[in-house]
This record gives C-alpha cells, sequence and structure tokens, in this order.
C-alpha cells in the first residue's frame, strides 16, 4: 500500500472547490450554490457510508455475521430507496415512475450482481457486498436518470412523427421505436466513450485497487468486469424502465395518451429555462435577451 | 349526401362524444358520410375539428356515442385495419429519414408488402410529381411537395376515406391553390370519400361538396357549402363567414 490517507489530504483537496468558486465568480458561471451543495452532500454522505462500515465491520469480526448482514440489507435498501427517489424526478409526469423505477432498477441490478456472485467475482459477505451493491446501484441510479430525461423528451418531441406512423397503419411498438432507440443509444454514448479510452486513464477503480496494494494486472481485470457489470447493469434497468414507461404513455389500442405525454416534464430543461427567465428578467438591457 | 341518414353510408356517427377528464371537447355529434362525398368541418380555433378528425381513426377514442365505417363499429374493429382504410394526412406532414422513395413504400413496408411499383408511379403523376424525385432526399423538398409526398405516401394504402386535417395551413397562396386542384383531381379521379378539415371559409368555398359548422365542439350548422356560405342559417356561422366571429 503506497500510504494512508488523513484528513490533511482532504483539506488539500478541498482547494479544487476554492478554484470552482474563483473561477465561477470571475467568468459569471453561475454554478457555486450547486456545486457546493453538491460537495457538502458528498462528504456527509461518505463518511456516514464510511462509519456504517466501520460498524458492519465490527459486527462482522466481535457479534455476528447474521447481525452484520442485517445491516448491510438495511445499507441496500437505503441505496435503493435513494436511487429511485433520485431518479424519479427525471420522469415527472409519468403515472407510477416510483414503482417503475423501482422495479427496473432493482431488477437490473440484482441480476448482474447475481451474476458476479455466481461467477465468484463478488463474495457474499458484508464487507463485499457493499462496494459491488454501491456501483451497480449508483450505475444504474445514473443511466436510469439519463434514460427517464431523454426518454421524456423524445416522446414530447416525437408526437407527430409517432401519429404519422400510427396513422399509416403501424403499431405503438413501432411509433416509439425511435423514442426508445434514441433514449437507449444516449445512454451507451458515455458508456461507450469510457470504455474506448480506459487505459488511457485509468478508472477509478482500478485506481483505488493500486494504490492499496493490488497487483496491476488483477486490478485491471477487476476494472474490464465493473466495466462489463456497468454495461449490463444499464441494458437491463433502462429496457424494463423505458418498456413500462412507455407503457404508460400509449394504450393497447395503438393509441397516445395525449394527456400524459403533455404533462411530462423535462426537470433540466425546465430549470434551464426558468433561471434564464429569472436573468433576463434582471438583465433587461442584455443584448441576448 | 352528408347530414343524412342513408342506408349505407360509408361513415357514420351517432351522438359522438368527447371529453378530456371533465373537459367536454365534442357534444352529441351526429352526422354520415355517403362514397365520395366530399365534406368540409369548417369552424373557428378551439372547436374540436382536428379532435373530430382523430377520433375517426381512433387515435383517441370517443367517450360517448357510436362511429360506424360502412355499417361496422370501429370499436370492433382492428384498429391497424382501420387506419390503412382511413388514411389521415395531418397539418404538418411528417417526413420519414431518407429518400422520398423510403417515405411512399413505408405504408407498404408495415405491412410487409413489396411496394406496387405501378401504383406508386401512377400516384406521383397523379399529384404531378416527376419520377427522378423518388431519389431524392426527403429533407430537401418544399413545404408543397411534402405534402404531395405525404398524400402518396397514404394513398399506396388504399384508403377508402381520406382524412385531410388542415393540409394547407402551413402553405403559401400559390402551393395552396396547387394542393387545392390536386384534391380536386383526386377526388375525380379516384373517387375516393375525404374530409377535409378547414378554417379558412375561402377554401371551404373553392373546395364545395358538403359543409359541417363546429363551433366549440357543437355542430352549428350542416348542408350543401354553397347554401351555408350564400345563406346561413345561424347567426354563428354568418358571425364566421362574414369574418366577425372572435
Amino acid at each position: 500500500m503506497a500510504g494512508t490517507f488523513s484528513f490533511v489530504n482532504l483539506l488539500w483537496a478541498l482547494l479544487f472547490v476554492a478554484i470552482v468558486v474563483i473561477l465561477s465568480l470571475w467568468k459569471d458561471y453561475r454554478i457555486i450554490r450547486e456545486n457546493v451543495t453538491a460537495v457538502i452532500k458528498m462528504l456527509v454522505q461518505l463518511f456516514a457510508m464510511g462509519f456504517v462500515m466501520v460498524g458492519v465491520v465490527y459486527l462482522e469480526q466481535n457479534v455476528s455475521d447474521t447481525l452484520s448482514m442485517s445491516l448491510v440489507w438495511c445499507i441496500i435498501g437505503v441505496m435503493l430507496l435513494n436511487a429511485v427517489i433520485t431518479t424519479s424526478g427525471r420522469g415527472k409526469g409519468v403515472p407510477h415512475i416510483y414503482a417503475i423505477t423501482f422495479v427496473g432498477i432493482s431488477a437490473g441490478s440484482f441480476i448482474v450482481l447475481g451474476v458476479l456472485f455466481l461467477s465468484g467475482i463478488a463474495q457474499y459477505t458484508a464487507v463485499g457486498l457493499i462496494p459491488f451493491v454501491g456501483s451497480i446501484i449508483g450505475n444504474a441510479l445514473t443511466k436510469n436518470s439519463q434514460g427517464l430525461e431523454r426518454l421524456t423528451a423524445e416522446f414530447k418531441t416525437r408526437v407527430l412523427e409517432m401519429e404519422t406512423i400510427l396513422s399509416l397503419g403501424g403499431t405503438i411498438q413501432k411509433a416509439t421505436t425511435n423514442a426508445v432507440r434514441k433514449t437507449i443509444q444516449s445512454i451507451f454514448i458515455p458508456i461507450n466513450d469510457s470504455m474506448r479510452n480506459a487505459g488511457f486513464f485509468l478508472p477509478g477503480a482500478a485506481v483505488g485497487l493500486i494504490i492499496t496494494g493490488t497487483p496491476p494486472l488483477e486490478a485491471m481485470i477487476f476494472q474490464s468486469v465493473m466495466f462489463l457489470a456497468w454495461c449490463g447493469g444499464a441494458i437491463l434497468t433502462s429496457t424494463i424502465v423505458s418498456s413500462l414507461v412507455v407503457g404508460q404513455l400509449v394504450t393497447k389500442n395503438h393509441q397516445l395518451k395525449y394527456d400524459v405525454i403533455h404533462a411530462l416534464s423535462t426537470p433540466d430543461r425546465e430549470k434551464e429555462h426558468k433561471s434564464n427567465h429569472n436573468h433576463n428578467s434582471v438583465n433587461k438591457g442584455n443584448a441576448y435577451t | 349526401m352528408a347530414a343524412s341518414f342513408s342506408s349505407t353510408p360509408v361513415l357514420q356517427l351517432k351522438n359522438v362524444k368527447w371529453e378530456v377528464g371533465l373537459k367536454p371537447i365534442l357534444h352529441d355529434i351526429s352526422f354520415s358520410v355517403e362514397p365520395r362525398d366530399f365534406v368540409t368541418i369548417m369552424g373557428p380555433s378551439g372547436a374540436g375539428k382536428s379532435s373530430l378528425i382523430k377520433l375517426l381513426v381512433r387515435l383517441v377514442d370517443c367517450t360517448a356515442g357510436e362511429i360506424f365505417l360502412e355499417g361496422t363499429d370501429i370499436r370492433q374493429m382492428n384498429v391497424i385495419q382501420l387506419r390503412r382504410q382511413v388514411g389521415l394526412l395531418l397539418q404538418d406532414s411528417y417526413i420519414f429519414e431518407g429518400t422520398v422513395r423510403d417515405n411512399i413504400v413505408y405504408g407498404p413496408r408495415l405491412q410487409g408488402k413489396d411496394p406496387d411499383e405501378r401504383k406508386m408511379v401512377d400516384l406521383l403523376q397523379h399529384v404531378h410529381l416527376p419520377l427522378s424525385i423518388l431519389d431524392q432526399v426527403a429533407a430537401t423538398l418544399s413545404g408543397g411537395e411534402r405534402q404531395r409526398v405525404a398524400l402518396v405516401r397514404m394513398l399506396m394504402n388504399d384508403p377508402k376515406i381520406l382524412l385531410l386535417d388542415e393540409i394547407t395551413s402551413a402553405l403559401d397562396p400559390a402551393s395552396t391553390h396547387d394542393v387545392e386542384q390536386l384534391i380536386k383531381s383526386l377526388r375525380e379521379s379516384l373517387g375516393i370519400t375525404m374530409i377535409m378539415v378547414s378554417h379558412d371559409v375561402e377554401q371551404a368555398k373553392r373546395m364545395g361538396g358538403t359543409c359541417i359548422f363546429l363551433v366549440q365542439g357543437r355542430i352549428v350548422e350542416i348542408g350543401a357549402s354553397k347554401d351555408i356560405f350564400t345563406h346561413p342559417r345561424n347567426d354563428v356561422t354568418r358571425k364566421f363567414i362574414e369574418g366577425e366571429w372572435e
């Protein structure tokens, strides 16, 4: 192992937040509040998880495996709940969105985890479970958020295309194919980019293993497995979620649910629009308004 | 003729209502259309004209009443088959990626059929488009050409009824005139029953046939265009024709 880490290292790393703040103030990026909030949330959550894992290890070594595993499953439940609540906001307006994301993320993540455990890559122990589950659910969370936002936007912008296909005697599956296809493609762009460039940079899992003393080739095997697991989790979660979401936006009679589609919102764009609107209201003399 | 219930209307609506949530959009709509009829559905914005058209191809379902196609309740029909028999041309024609040919053969391909080349050539001649346009990238078409290509694409399905939803509203006057002439010639040469939605009084006068006047989701007047435009019986119709309706 290369060395131990202390809070002094963390304080040095906070210099990067200072850089964000200074540049944002100088260039008027307006990202300070969002970034600082995210940093604080990240620190609180990571240390909370760190303390919980210390407790899990203590229970495993000093009390009982059953108790430590129970605690681990409680942690997994919290992770899942957080993922569902976070990503469901991206599908605002879709009926039963919480149930849909719960089913999609759970099924996608646990199928992948099942394969990892069956193949012996992951160990079914308290300490072995949390990092894998955390990574797989975390990946499902980001891909699901991205997918939901894209899918709702695709549906809102493709009404005419879908109506045209239906009017020509196409099925609802045919009419919605492009919206779903574009969504899945958009999810895979960053995944494929990361894999294409892996090696030219070292991803987080490999970095962590190498600096804690794992032989480099083993670290690369582990990193490759994680990339492939993320691919599997992404396709399973996004396929399940998109199928269930589409099911809420169409009828079995090959019709679009116009009222539901019109009520869909795309959170980021709305936020951006609101922010632009406020900005424009203040700066009425701005040349861009 | 529309407005009368005969023994074999191609299309018949009986007491059709449509509500979105609790908001009524169409109230108690009844009329019938005979084979080869040309019907214009007129009315101000928000009258429910496009909603009525969507009901006829079950893009939405009516909340009450019945719609019959050649005597069969359309809810008893396979919805895909219904949409192949009742062709809908929308206000802004969506053109798929690829060439004009890709667009024209879209309907037959959806059915897993090889497109009939001879029919394609005939239809292109009908709409006054050169055969060379088949290999043109569809995205490069002008507004008028897009509507013609969309019309040919729909006619490749051999519909019994053509629904035209404000198809000239986005076109310039010259293209509007061309499309109107085209519709008239298709009506004469192919003998297809047509229902056209329009809010343009002058266009409805030019197209003739039967006129159904719709206001706030209700039929306020129905009859031969020439009669309605010369002697409107309803005060709302008269105001709309004279441009006084807000």
